[in-house]
């Protein structure tokens, strides 16, 4: 049995924020071009108004209803309901813990009958929570479900550009986040145009510590403070296609044989997305398919990062109907993984 | 074929108030009492709530598997590798990852599942007017080859407008910096006793669906409080050793209530007569999440 991408659906908000604007902002003055390094020029800022607050749940719930809409099932059809924010921002910046933001969720969007849980594995949340409901579905244990992110994350970038004081700052990363929110209806494949060809994902705890997200002690915000000499260097990009690797020898396949036709990896930066594939492919020892990235414009969304490049290059016919995609998680943890699926959903523009 | 507990393992050292360091004890002596070595498993779960500082990044699962110590990178000598990631629901969080967990080890993707829980007062430190007792626990999940094991998940919600119990920290521009080390807890009046509606609901709800004989069922409830099993029990109409009181926990042990009910009953022996256990977790929403257990 396989299972696939029923439907997908996303938020983004009206707001934008240039990098020059944010970089602006900062009292400290960087001896380099955060622009020029990451190729990230925009993202979406959430609204901050009273009244009109975009906080996670509030850009979750509307990515849900985006994809309810054009998916088969209705809410009081959907079995599970897993949320995978990391923000987890109610209005006027609350973090909140208990209950559930799937309890939240199940409440606004009227799933009657839906099991509701939260998952949290950073940037990795949204394909942990396909992999659960993969395994669910397989089981028999359920026949759908949603995944449903909402990303109130440049609460992070706010904090950064208050709290940054020299070039080799730990916070420096929190300034390519975007907000946004993503959702993914989850069932039993039915053909070859929409399936999930296999799903895999580990985490290497040796890392555990390289990237922390807590409130700050300095400032009022969140802050992430990650260590990018660690986060990204060679031991780390190797972790992936050699992981993939193994697995494919295992199950008597090759890289080129899956004739994926895009790679989607998590958009860090258009430089690191380069460098990730470019490094797989030595690995690999192939020419790798196009790598979409969506971050010039959106940054890095966090958890939702794979599955706005998904939605918007659908949303654009930016690929082609039926396209095999490749989407490779990297997060805090720290996870990798591997996911290959076929889409042929249609967006409307 | 089923999923059964092949071990526990509980922390309640009461001068520890690290969830972190609650969970990773437990998560050893679990591994410890079921025979897992430097190999560790191939998931583990935490469930935890209340978590070191308020960390929202990254799973806290992560932290415990590298403070296990197993399975830190790929490749490595056994090339094995494991997956570790949160699942937060509360005091039902446990029982959502037993389902999970079921899923994975009933596909034969994973052979061995960790839960894992640990709850402490974010500021490490014990903080007045918090409800929950610094603990942690941790369940080691394989699958069986006979009929023991876990039956099937029910959850249940309350239509009420309000939700018994809300956490939460203020992290705005217009707030003071130090929600690190804070926690708000909105707490109804009323909230144990919608709790134990929603127990004694469950309770029944589940006898009758799967035709549970209640006589020969011993029920592990959430631990909201030191009377919560004996009121439990009373409008359940059931023997009160029918339905497990956690004791020696100065408060709630939250996600992890249902581990410490099942590690004290095995510690205490399951008496003759008893074929299946009820767990029944209860929390915040307010809902409940319920599942058997075929000894």
């Amino acid at each position: 049995m396989h299972t696939r991408f029923e439907s997908l659906g996303a938020f983004l908000p009206e707001g934008r924020m240039s990098t020059a604007e944010l970089v602006e902002r900062m009292a400290f003055k960087a001896p380099f071009n955060i622009e020029d390094i990451t190729g990230i020029h925009n993202r979406r800022v959430h609204d901050k108004r009273p009244g009109h607050f975009e906080g996670s749940l509030v850009l979750g719930l509307a990515a849900a209803r985006d994809c309810l809409k054009r998916s088969r099932y209705r809410a009081e059809d959907l079995d599970v309901i897993v949320s995978v924010s990391i923000s987890r921002m109610k209005d006027g910046y609350e973090l909140c813990f208990e209950p559930s933001f799937a309890l939240e969720l199940k409440r606004l969007l009227g799933a009657t009958k839906a099991i509701t849980f939260d998952l949290s594995n950073a940037c990795a949340g949204m394909m942990s929570g396909v992999m659960l409901l993969d395994q669910m579905i397989k089981a028999g244990i359920v026949k759908n479900g949603i995944v449903i992110s909402g990303e109130c994350i440049t609460t992070i970038a706010e904090t950064a550009v208050l709290e940054i004081k020299e070039a080799l700052d730990p916070q420096f990363g929190s300034l390519t986040v975007g907000d946004s929110g993503a959702a993914v209806v989850v069932d039993e494949a039915e053909d070859d145009a929409n399936k999930i060809h296999h799903i895999e994902m580990l985490t290497a705890a040796t890392g555990a510590h390289f990237c922390i997200g807590k409130p700050s002690d300095a400032t009022p915000g969140i802050a992430l403070y990650t260590d990018n000499k660690q986060m990204h260097n060679e031991d780390r990009v190797r972790l992936w296609p050699t992981f993939q690797m193994n697995l494919m020898e295992k199950w008597g396949t090759t890289f080129e044989a899956e004739k994926y036709d895009y790679v989607v990896q998590h958009q860090v930066s258009v430089r690191a997305i380069q460098n990730f594939t470019k490094f797989a492919g030595k690995v690999f020892n192939t020419t790798m398919p196009e790598a979409l990235s969506i971050c010039e414009e959106y940054g890095n969304t966090a958890t939702t990062s794979h599955f706005i490049v998904l939605y918007e290059s659908l949303r654009n016919k930016r690929v082609k109907p039926g396209s095999k995609f490749l989407l490779v998680p990297a997060a805090s943890g720290l996870v990798t993984g591997f996911v290959g699926v076929t889409v042929s959903l249609e967006i409307e523009k | 074929m089923g999923i059964i507990i092949k071990s526990t393992g509980v922390s309640a050292d009461a001068s520890n108030f690290s969830a972190l360091d609650h969970a990773v004890i437990a998560g050893r002596r679990a591994f410890e009492a079921g025979g897992i070595g430097s190999e560790g498993v191939d998931l583990l779960i935490n469930v935890g709530i209340y978590r070191d500082e308020n960390m929202v990044e990254p799973a806290m699962a992560a932290i415990i598997q590298k403070a296990l110590g197993y399975r830190l990178d790929f490749p490595n000598a056994a090339m094995n590798w494991s997956f570790s990631f949160d699942l937060m629901n509360g005091a039902g969080g446990m029982l959502n990852a037993v389902q999970v967990a079921s899923a994975f080890l009933m596909n034969d993707k994973v052979k061995t599942a960790l839960i894992v829980s640990g709850d402490a007062h974010p500021a490490k430190a014990a903080v007045p007017g918090f409800p929950f007792a610094a603990v942690g626990a941790a369940m080691l999940l394989v699958k069986s080859d006979d009929a023991r094991g876990f039956g099937s998940l029910h959850t249940a919600m309350s239509d009420d407008a309000t939700r018994g119990l809300e956490a939460s920290v203020m992290c705005g521009p217009a707030d003071k910096p130090g929600a690190a080390h804070q926690m708000n807890l909105r707490i109804d009046a009323n909230y144990e006793a919608r709790l134990l509606e929603a127990a004694v609901s469950a309770v029944r709800t589940y006898a009758q669906t799967h035709g549970l004989d209640l006589s020969r069922t011993i029920v592990l409830p959430s631990q909201p409080s030191a009377t919560f099993a004996r009121d439990l029990a009373r409008r359940c109409e059931l023997a009160a050793d029918h339905v497990v009181q956690v004791t020696g926990l100065d408060g709630d042990p939250h996600t992890s209530a249902l581990a410490f009910a099942y590690a004290q009953l095995q510690a205490q022996g399951i008496p003759s007569g008893i074929d299946q256990l009820l767990f029944v977790g209860v929390g915040s929403g307010v809902t409940s999440t319920c599942i058997a257990y075929r000894l």
